[in-house]
């Protein structure tokens, strides 16, 4: 039995970013926390981590656009050493010998775009444009804990107000858009503004990041503008790679933390949530041991919270149901290589400023949507979607000098893969997508002195994430805002008391975000509970 | 000669708006480019003595308050419900006919599922709930959130009351329900892959999306508007087929004195000053009128009816982003004798004749068949839909003989590879192969056959892409979306310009809700 000065204010299980974040404003605010890791080192799904001798990779999330910058101010990330590094463009080769490519410098980007199609050059800077003002518009609810439409709480009616009237203070025309694009898939969504299909192939792309949609599949046009919300802070105005791998900016928050009071044990698994009559009162050990608190925080998905970590019997049927039907669907692999060098692309010969963004394996809608066909029927893509970055082009102490690193983000692999996944699966999948690289650089093969292929196995394996989902479940709309991760339970809060909900399956999802983490702390706060 | 208003097209709606109109005093024109009118709602000769539901196997809910206010059950108007409503051929075994009581089904579906059968009353209770407030949004224009005036704050307020009334889980049930894909939805009540793969042929019914897509939930309530609790899958059966409610409706346009030509293609809606004046035939007849309303689908009515010029740029291109997209294919068989159905040698029963019956075995099976449509082609194993009106109306085929209707999805209207008989015949030849599995002379008993693709649809009906709901029903073209936000109270932009078809809301194959909804708005303008 521990004493009383041994309890902790609040135990966080899980040192992901949103842990993390979580730990470090408890810690902030006074309080006596704990985050436990099952790992032997912090991040989660955001790590950095040496596989192969004088490599380190990002090995799961590799690139940041998402962190909140409050987050950043308030716990002073940049002092712990968080330093984002721009990626400054994304080339899509095309099979025709031709490439598409975006470019930081706008200017630039018409000008590709002119190559392409003049009108959609046109309607380029229209759609930039509208995409900004929807976020905007969204960004508000990003920082809101999601009010119960359910109830008439004064809290939740003024929540369900302050909702509406964010709408309302939109122009029609931008309500219409919003709507448009809360509901359609983002192929069609892409159809009314352009005309080139490798323009709107790539672009669809960030419709199906980490979702099991296709671009046709209606919501996808959500995870566009969800992907599309990082882009317009003044942090940093586009995707990035941290300094140090992704890895880093786990380790800045938690020397954040750790600065702020907060305690951080590594190689320490939970094995059990312990209530009484309705209370937490801490948690088990894998060791056996007891941790007291009255409050637990959990960074888990869901479904390992509620239906591995505690007994059914001490939650709501109904919300053990939902739990049940939260739909969490794995549909994303990796491929990490250690290069010799870099590969040589055909429509872009040598080596070159491309080498320094992102190549994007998205040479038409068809063939994006034919990569989604595969995996609803349960097999991994045979010509899939990758997105391709080299972060030792930027970061050169990824890799040994001369030599690289290349990071593969790979769609799709289905976590529910017929007959399951195993390791001639994993290295047929590893095939496939060296196979649809070799397509667009034909020495890639040779260049290559080790291979990595994690499946969503293997991520979940790995880092606890169910399903190897790297959002902890579907960005669709029926599992957004008040709705997730459970209807009635969307606040942060779980059905016990003391019991709290920090990570990606909460409101506002994935990414690498830190927002739920740090919406959790703000409500653990507000109740008092200690 | 001038009218107070010409109603383009003499469909179901456009037959309910002439009629509201010219019961108000107005002095109304209806034309119509075909020989009969009806529009998609018609019974129609496809082979001598043989008579087929052309387009649809249902006209669709009418509300209520038209039904009396038309006076249509006087005028000939009064369906049955269809006492079966699913049938679901099995490996082997006798069918599941699934009636429309729900302890009928409960009894059918222990026989393969206990736990399906325990859950089906809550599942028709959730559909009923759940279509209920659909229909009450459907009574009223769509709501508008921007709107400030006492009326539209008036029905937001009554709507959000009654979304209140649903009760807290009701209130989730809907919000999660409408935009799920169907194939989540029916994982979550049921285990067995027949029922599902047949209730997810109802929530694709001519969408072109497989029950994958988000979305489909929406569909498959919206189909079960206006029908009572455990009806799934039902349909509201008239003596003499679909048309009949075509009959009632002109027959009541009749009597409140609206003009009625057909064959009157309009050629062309005119304008001038900035205002439509009337409408132009092909014939050349010009004719004015102080307002002129198309039952038209929006891309024919902005893209092809009115001049251009008459129109924003903005609008022509926010029409011309309506999803249309008609993936159905009708084919319909005059058959000399009834096929033999029969499962291991067992008879099916009559009941079992009277359901739809849906071939495909799984929601996998629904959904690889639309994928296809989605490349632009068409599918090799299309999901198919029959049924066997003859069954219970022998006026649509001699005395002995039978009709099959085959409702076969998907195939894109603008197909990639041009459609060409070949094409068609595939699509024919896959119903004819289904059918035969289950019943093995059905072959050997086709008279003939007919087959009507998303072109032919298109050529024959005006519904662009062969849309049989005039623009895709879909959570973005619904509602104040349907047909674009500028238009979605039946004003269009063009003054004297109202639009009254299945385009707009709650339109999608309701049967003269947005007709009459549209009379309302015009009716509440002064003259």
């Amino acid at each position: 039995m521990t004493t009383r000065s041994g309890r902790y204010d609040a135990i966080i299980i899980g040192g992901g970013h949103n842990g993390l974040v979580n730990a470090a404003y408890l810690a902030r605010a006074g309080r006596k926390v704990v985050v436990l890791e099952r790992r032997h080192l912090v991040g989660g799904a955001a790590v950095t981590e040496e596989i192969y001798p004088g490599f380190k990779f990002s090995v799961f999330s590799y690139v940041v656009s998402l962190l909140r910058p409050e987050i950043i101010r308030e716990l002073d990330l940049p002092r712990h050493g968080l330093e984002i590094l721009p990626l400054e463009s994304t080339i899509t080769p095309m099979f025709n010998g031709d490439y598409l490519g975006s470019w930081a410098d706008h200017d630039q980007t018409r000008q590709e775009l002119v190559r392409h199609s003049r009108r959609d050059a046109e309607a380029y800077d229209e759609y930039g444009k509208l995409m900004h003002h929807m976020a905007m518009a969204v960004k508000p609810i990003l920082a809101m804990v999601p009010p119960d439409p359910t109830s008439m709480a004064p809290s939740d009616l003024r929540g369900m107000l302050k909702f509406g009237l964010n709408f309302r203070s939109l122009s029609r025309k931008h309500f219409h858009a919003l709507y448009k694009l809360m509901t359609m898939s983002s192929g069609d969504f892409l159809d009314e503004w352009f005309e080139t299909d490798v323009l709107k192939a790539t672009k669809s792309a960030s419709g199906i990041i980490g979702t099991f949609m296709g671009p046709r599949t209606p919501g996808s046009a959500y995870v566009l503008l969800h992907h599309y919300m990082g882009e317009i802070d003044g942090a940093f105005r586009a995707w990035g790679f941290a300094k140090g791998g992704t890895g880093a900016i786990s380790e800045s928050i938690a020397s954040a933390a750790r600065e702020l009071g907060a305690e951080i044990r590594l190689n320490t698994t939970v094995s059990q949530i312990k209530s009484t009559g309705g209370r937490i009162t801490g948690v088990v050990l894998e060791s056996g041991d007891e941790l007291a608190s009255d409050v637990v925080v959990t960074s888990l998905d869901p479904k390992r919270t509620f239906l591995t970590l505690m007994e059914e019997r001490d939650l709501p049927a109904d919300f053990v149901q939902d739990i049940r039907r939260y739909k969490i669907r794995g549909s994303s692999g990796k491929v990490n290589c250690a290069l010799s060098a870099l590969p040589d692309f055909t429509c872009l010969p040598g080596i070159g400023p491309h080498h320094r963004g992102a190549i994007s394996i998205s040479p038409s809608m068809e063939y994006v949507e034919r990569a989604y066909d595969d995996a609803k029927y349960g097999e991994f893509s045979r010509r899939p979607y990758m997105d391709i970055v080299f972060p030792s082009m930027i970061d050169p102490q990824m890799a040994p000098p001369g030599r690289h690193v290349m990071s593969v983000f790979v769609q799709y692999a289905p976590s529910n893969i017929n007959g399951g996944w195993d390791a001639t699966k994993r290295e047929a999948f590893g095939d496939a997508v060296i196979d649809a690289i070799e397509r667009v650089a034909p020495n890639i093969r040779g260049t290559i002195l080790h291979r990595q292929v994690l499946t969503p196995q293997d991520i979940e394996d790995i880092t606890g994430l169910t399903e190897g989902n790297i959002f902890q479940g579907e960005l669709a709309l029926h599992q957004l805002f008040f709705l997730r991760p459970a209807p009635g339970w969307a606040k942060f809060r779980g059905p016990l008391r003391g019991l709290y909900q920090c990570g990606a399956a909460t409101h506002p999802g994935g990414g690498i975000m830190g927002a739920g983490g740090r919406l959790a702390a703000r409500e653990i706060l507000k109740d008092g509970i200690r | 000669m001038t009218y107070d208003a010409i109603v383009v097209g003499g469909g179901v709606n456009g037959l309910v708006t002439a009629t509201y109109l010219a019961r108000a005093g107005r002095r109304v024109l209806v034309c119509e480019r075909r020989t009969s009118l009806g529009g998609l709602a018609v019974t129609e000769e496809f082979h001598p003595g043989y008579r087929a539901n052309t387009c649809v196997d249902d006209a669709g809910w009418v509300p209520t308050h038209v039904v009396n206010d038309l006076g249509l059950a006087q005028l000939g108007y009064s369906p049955t419900l269809a006492p079966v409503g699913i049938t679901i051929p099995l490996d082997g075994v006798a069918p599941l006919v699934l009636p429309t009581n729900i302890a009928g089904a409960v009894d059918v579906l222990r026989r393969v599922s206990p736990a399906d059968a325990s859950r089906w009353p809550h599942f028709c209770d959730l559909v009923a709930r759940l279509a209920g407030v659909l229909e009450s949004l459907y009574l009223v224009r769509s709501p508008d959130v921007h709107s400030t005036s006492p009326a539209d704050l008036m029905t937001m307020l009554s709507l959000g009351r009654q979304l209140r009334g649903l009760g807290k889980r009701g209130i989730i049930d809907l919000l999660r329900t409408i935009p799920m894909p169907m194939s989540d939805l029916l994982d979550e009540w049921f285990e067995h892959e027949g029922l599902k793969a047949a209730l997810a042929y109802h929530s694709v019914l001519n969408v072109q999306h497989g029950p994958f897509s988000g979305g489909t939930a929406l569909v498959f309530l919206h189909r079960h508007v206006g029908l009572p609790v455990g009806h799934i899958g039902g349909r509201r059966v008239s003596a003499g087929g679909v048309g009949r409610l075509a009959m009632a409706l002109s027959a009541a346009a009749k009597r409140a004195g609206v003009e009625l030509r057909t064959d009157a293609e309009v050629a062309e809606i005119t304008a001038a000053n900035q205002r439509a004046t009337g409408v132009r035939l092909t014939s050349g007849e010009s004719l004015g009128a102080a307002i002129v309303v198309s039952s038209a689908d929006p891309r024919r009515t902005f893209g092809t009816l009115v001049d251009a010029g008459c129109f924003d740029p903005d609008l022509l291109s926010a029409v011309d982003n309506v999803r249309m997209r008609g993936p159905a294919t009708r084919v319909h068989f005059a058959l000399s004798g009834l096929p033999s159905f029969a499962s291991n040698g067992t008879a099916w029963s009559r009941d079992a004749l009277r359901g739809g019956i849906v071939f495909s075995k799984s929601m996998q099976d629904v959904e690889r068949a639309y994928d296809a449509a989605k490349y632009s082609g068409t599918s090799e194993s299309p999901a198919i839909l029959a049924t066997l009106p003859s069954i219970d109306d022998t006026s649509l085929a001699p005395e002995g003989h039978h009709v099959l209707t085959a409702q076969v999805q998907y195939a894109a209207c603008r197909a990639r590879d041009g459609w060409t008989e070949a094409t068609r015949s595939a699509l024919g030849d896959a119903v004819v192969r289904a059918i035969s599995n289950v019943a093995p002379d059905f072959a050997g008993l086709v008279r003939h056959r007919a087959i009507l693709a998303p072109p032919d649809l298109e050529s024959r009906f005006g519904v662009t892409e062969g849309s049989l709901l005039h623009g895709e029903l879909a959570m973005d073209q619904f509602l104040f979306m349907r047909p674009v936000p500028a238009c979605a109270r039946y004003q269009t932009p063009l003054p004297g310009l109202w639009l009254c078809g299945s385009g707009t809301h709650p339109g999608a194959g309701t049967a003269g809700a947005s007709g009459a909804l549209a009379a309302k708005e015009i009716l509440s303008v002064r003259r």
